[in-house]
């Protein structure tokens, strides 16, 4: 581990024309992870406004945020980036949002996470349509079955009710991984190499996974609906087969 | 729902750096707050997509970049910036060149893969690329440290026309060679060549000059006072005096833009000043230097030299005189060694083993055998010895330029050597194996030149990249003898596949996927477990076929070889999907078999290859138009690549035809039945595919009502099918002269025609669903003919068959069920016919409603429903079947609706 000073030199360095005291950096590493000591130094003169700090910072973090691109229009993310500045440099009551960085991943990364939760909140309060499928399960049910044809959609909006709750019941059966599995796959659209990567395995294994969790969801759906729906089982059989349809063919992306 | 986590701790978590109790936590407070849980994905998409949008920061000494120590900055230029570095591991001095972000994804990938095709050209007279790496999203090129002094300080001093011309014949050789690897430098100029102090040059920064945010090349520049003026440092892409008139304008340029870029060094270096201005020396060179600068000099691209090689054998002519010995005895000193000089001088070459070494595998014994074998089919050889010979030939090109490289050259790792005498060990006992096989002769000859076309490339040894990541082989003699072993075995297996000899190739190759896994060496095991799979598919027992296909990919992942992770992934998704029929999963596996072939720099036939298995898996799903798409994807790659193996094409062309069919698309179904007829007769080795090329046509042709033709096409047809002797291409002409028949109205002919298709069929090895079909188009014709009471028995069996072989709910016998249901109806067997169409209601009902391929059958269920009171249902069966039909049939179906629909 490289000694306080050598952190500190290189942390000027990284950011020309930063200037934080010593003293401020050295207190501001305690209860900090130290890997990430150039980022902390850049957060630390955030927070205590020395000059230019917050010019440097967005100038570096900010052009990142395009990646915010799938929630909304480039006026959504300036609003974004607004509220951002607001609460990492200020705070909402007085605490600025970056004293929480603790260094335990890249800055980038770490900002990545705050300014999805800011979209979040700003997509609540404009009460956007298209943000509403992607909050609750609702969005797990509601991939789209429209194109399937005017009998089956006929059936759906018929038996809606009785549907949502029913799936409900079934995804509650599945364990809280299989369930974050299927939200992550189908309604934040991550990918098998994603998945993999963040619950360190292997593709395999979570294609596995996945087709286990939803051959349950199914299963278990269609065992509360028979019992509650006085639907044929040929109409039954064919309603599910849809959503099963959709689910592993559609949701995957790409077709 | 509690409280939210702390960024902090969402971003511990994705990168699984929190202890179990805390991730647990994490984890079931994920499955409440949708929030939180989006954060989480939106990380672990930041992980894989990095966003390259960093100002630069120069680097300090000491900093770190990976594993190595910065020292100094020592250049800057368009691309990025040069530093001095200290590699650790290797305890060895590297330049590092850190890539100017690329713009994006895009750019950067293009960035990495010239980098790394520069990696894999190991050339004495070209900077060797140590390789490249990616930091975050910073990406640099680790370069060898050069001592020495670029070409324009070094021509600072006096130098002779002579030492001028040898300097730029050696640069011009870097040139030459990076041309062939596809890479053009399009920065070429005094600076980018080294001379070292022994004299040898090397041409630095291949490829890198392109503007960022583009790909072609730059006009984005400088226009600097004076060439003399040109340092490191300033944002120029691409240096403008050295431009041939192509690339100043922007415009598309290729490698004979190096030659004006050469030539303005040459005549630079030589003169004192470029040719634009007025020449501060006068050099003794000859008219052939003249010639050659005033050449490679033209303006039009076109009118200079063809290529490197041409301009340099009309520099070496120039140099000639003064060369004779001064050349090999300078070489030699370079190279610093005496036993070098004197192999040069006409001693003993170190490498010249290769020719003797391979004439075992195929040399005179074996081609007197292959002859023989030949002559006894009745066949001429030629092609075939023609063949092999070329592929012997390249292979001792290779193995020279390979022991060469590290042996004389001294350019390559003993490491790297090693490993390409492994490859081409490899290659050498397919060869080996090949010709063994056809020596032993047989009916199989007939394929002989699809198993020769199928020899794994010689050129693949030359990737050094390729080579080096893949798990190092076993060091102890003892183990390298056995695995040389079972790859000589392997290698008979691969041959005897080709040539369709399954029952012999089948209990080798599950011996050599044992002893591969005993060895435990994953690449070979992986290559093993894919020629295993190659050979079940020949046979009619499905499971093995997965299995197999699991354990390849299980191997490949642990042989860290992307190639063979690509083709294990690609290899799984088409069998699940297409012998498995479980096209779902199988789009799934074809996803991740995707991304490992799309992160392949040179993937070669694999694109096509998944465009092929996709194809297959729409076509299962009944989705003939997006199948089609997918099948021309794969011709587009197919049709311009020299490896595709003979007969794909034809093959694709004929699913393509058969599809379009389906759709009702009879012209089109025609146009590419007649194009794979017409690839079919083409190929020389064809007589395996035209008949069922042609069949395809007649099907075409009869959908169109041009009996006649389609009777012709037929006839040749089944004449060339028997004539193979392949009950299942009989079988295959028999079933489409019955349809024939049927649809022209001869309904006594249609029905001979397929008792004679079930007789020939049923001959085939269980499971044998072809049998079934058989049946279900004789029960279906017998039921037109009013004869129910056969037509049920008939089709009873052949239902009962298909669901034996667990196509309960295969969409092609779907047709064959209906017509049961009818035929039950019409034998008042209500008890049987209800829950038989519930059924295939319910497979109907799964299906894509826009499926052209499913408009008729849907129209059938829809009366048959009608007829067993299922108004409602019916009139919403065959409006779904309107909406997809065409032609005849929507007239047919729509009569019908307006018929019914009012009376429901």
């Amino acid at each position: 581990m490289a000694s306080l000073d050598e952190q500190f030199a290189k942390a000027q360095s990284a950011w020309p024309g930063v200037e934080l005291a010593r003293e401020d950096f050295e207190a501001w590493l305690e209860g900090r992870d130290a890997k990430h000591a150039d980022e902390l130094y850049l957060a630390c003169a955030c927070v205590k406004g020395v000059p230019r700090a917050h010019e440097t910072f967005e100038a570096r973090y900010f052009g990142d945020l395009r990646s915010l691109g799938r929630f909304g229009s480039d006026a959504f993310i300036d609003d974004v980036k607004q509220e951002l500045r607001q609460r990492l440099f200020f705070g909402v009551n007085g605490k600025p949002k970056l004293e929480e960085y603790g260094g335990k991943g890249a800055l980038k990364q770490w900002l990545a996470a705050v300014a999805t939760r800011v979209a979040l909140n700003l997509k609540r309060t404009h009460n956007d349509e298209r943000f509403a499928s992607l909050d609750g399960d609702d969005g797990l049910f509601e991939l789209p079955l429209d194109e399937a044809g005017p009998e089956l959609g006929h059936m759906k909006e018929h038996y809606r009710a009785e549907f949502k709750k029913a799936f409900a019941e079934a995804l509650a059966t599945l364990d809280v991984e299989a369930r974050t599995y299927l939200r992550q796959y189908y309604l934040d659209g991550l990918g098998l190499v994603q998945l993999a990567k963040l619950y360190g395995s292997s593709a395999p294994t979570v294609s596995r996974r996945l087709s286990a969790a939803r051959a349950k969801l199914l299963e278990a759906t269609r065992a509360v609906l028979s019992q509650r729906l006085k639907v044929t089982k040929v109409e039954l059989e064919s309603i599910l087969r849809l959503i099963e349809s959709r689910l592993s063919a559609d949701a995957l992306g790409g077709r | 729902m509690s409280a939210c986590f702390t960024e902090d701790m969402l971003l511990s978590f994705s990168e699984q750096k929190l202890s179990d109790a805390d991730a647990s936590a994490v984890s079931a407070h994920l499955d409440g707050c949708s929030d939180c849980r989006i954060i989480v994905s939106e990380l672990a998409r930041g992980q894989t997509e990095a966003h390259v949008n960093e100002p630069e920061r120069p680097l300090v000494r000491g900093s770190a970049l990976g594993r190595y120590l910065v020292l100094e900055q020592i250049g800057a230029g368009g691309m990025g910036v040069v530093y001095a570095a200290y590699d650790p591991d290797l305890d060895r001095r590297v330049a590092l060149k850190l890539l100017r972000h690329a713009g994006g994804e895009k750019q950067r990938a293009r960035l990495v893969r010239e980098a790394r095709a520069m990696a894999r050209l190991s050339h004495p007279n070209v900077a060797p690329v140590f390789g490249v790496e990616t930091l975050g999203d910073r990406v640099f090129v680790v370069m060898e440290f050069i001592v020495g002094e670029n070409a324009r300080r070094w021509a600072r001093e006096e130098r002779t026309a002579a030492e001028v011309l040898d300097v730029f014949v050696q640069a011009g050789r870097g040139l030459e060679a990076a041309h062939h690897a596809g890479i053009v430098h399009r920065d070429f100029k005094p600076d980018n060549m080294m001379v070292r102090p022994n004299g040898r040059v090397s041409v630095l920064d291949f490829g890198l000059a392109r503007p960022a945010g583009e790909g072609a090349p730059g006009v984005e520049v400088e226009r600097p006072a004076s060439p003399s003026s040109l340092t490191e440092t300033g944002t120029v892409m691409g240096t403008f005096a050295y431009m041939p008139p192509e690339q100043r304008l922007g415009l598309p340029t290729d490698a004979r833009a190096d030659q004006y870029a050469f030539c303005v060094s040459l005549h630079e270096v030589l003169y004192g000043a470029p040719p634009t201005e007025a020449p501060k020396r006068t050099p003794k060179v000859g008219a052939v230097v003249t010639r050659v600068l005033a050449r490679g000099l033209q303006p039009d691209a076109a009118a200079r030299f063809p290529d490197m090689q041409a301009l340099l054998v009309e520099l070496e002519r120039a140099r000639a005189p003064a060369r004779r010995w001064g050349w090999a005895v300078a070489a030699a000193a370079a190279l610093g060694s005496v036993a070098v000089a004197g192999a040069l001088l006409g001693g003993a070459e170190p490498c010249a083993g290769g020719e003797a070494e391979v004439a075992r595998a195929w040399g005179t014994e074996q081609r007197e055998a292959v002859a023989r074998a030949f002559a006894a089919g009745g066949t001429s050889p030629d092609a075939i010895r023609a063949a092999l010979d070329g592929y012997r030939a390249k292979w001792v090109g290779a193995q020279r330029e390979a022991c060469e490289a590290t042996r004389v050259k001294g350019v390559q790792s003993e490491e790297l050597l090693d490993r390409r005498m492994l490859c081409l060990g490899a290659r050498k006992a397919a060869l080996g194996a090949t010709a063994r096989a056809l020596a032993s002769g047989g009916p199989s000859l007939q394929r002989a030149p699809l198993a020769v076309a199928q020899l794994p490339l010689i050129d693949d040894c030359a990737d050094a990249r390729w080579l080096l990541e893949a798990v190092p082989p076993p060091s102890d003699a003892a183990t390298r003898a056995k695995l040389a072993e079972v790859r000589e075995r392997l290698a008979t297996v691969n041959a005897l596949t080709e040539l369709g000899r399954v029952d012999e190739g089948t209990p080798l190759a599950a011996a050599v996927v044992a002893e591969a896994r005993q060895l435990g060496y994953a690449p070979l095991l992986a290559e093993a477990l894919e020629s295993q799979v190659d050979l079940l598919r020949w046979g009619l027992e499905t499971t093995p076929i997965e299995v197999a296909a699991w354990h390849g990919v299980q191997a490949a992942l642990q042989s860290r070889d992307d190639r063979l992770q690509a083709r294990a992934w690609l290899n799984l998704g088409d069998v699940v999907g297409t012998i498995m029929r479980r096209p779902a999963e199988g789009h799934h596996l074809l996803d991740v078999a995707k991304t490992a072939i799309d992160a392949l720099e040179a993937p070669g036939l694999l694109e096509a290859g998944w465009y092929r298995s996709t194809g297959k898996l729409l076509e299962i799903e009944g989705d003939a138009e997006a199948a089609i798409a997918s099948f021309h994807q794969a011709l587009e790659r197919y049709s311009s690549d020299p490896r595709t193996p003979r007969g794909v094409e034809t093959w694709v062309w004929r699913r393509i035809a058969i599809n379009h069919q389906w759709a009702r698309q009879h012209d089109l179904a025609e146009t590419a039945a007649r194009k794979a007829v017409e690839l079919a007769e083409k190929d020389v080795t064809g007589a395996s595919q035209l008949d069922i090329a042609l069949s395809t046509l007649a099907d075409a042709l009869r959908s169109k009502h041009d009996y006649e033709g389609a009777r012709s096409t037929l006839a040749r047809s089944l004449a060339l099918s028997r004539k193979s002797g392949s009950t299942r291409r009989v079988a295959i002409n028999l079933m489409t002269l019955g349809e024939l028949e049927r649809d022209a109205g001869d309904l006594a002919r249609a029905e001979d025609w397929f008792l004679q298709l079930a007789a020939c069929a049923e001959q085939l090895p269980d499971p044998n669903p072809y049998f079934a079909q058989a049946l279900g188009l004789l029960g279906s014709v017998q039921l037109l003919r009013k004869d129910t009471a056969t037509a049920v028995r008939t089709l009873t069996k052949s239902v009962s068959l298909f669901d034996r072989f667990g196509l309960q709910n295969d969409l092609e016998t779907v047709p064959f069920r209906l017509s049961l249901v009818e035929a039950e109806l019409a034998a008042a067997e209500r008890a049987l016919a209800e829950p038989r169409l519930e059924h295939v209601l319910g497979v109907l009902g799964a299906a894509k409603a826009d499926a052209k391929v499913l408009a008729q059958p849907r129209f059938h269920a829809a009366r048959l429903a009608w007829q067993t009171g299922k108004r409602p249902l019916a009139v919403q069966l065959a409006t779904t079947a309107l909406a997809a039909s065409a032609g005849e049939e929507h007239g047919e179906i729509s009569d019908w609706l307006s018929k019914h629909a009012a009376g429901r």
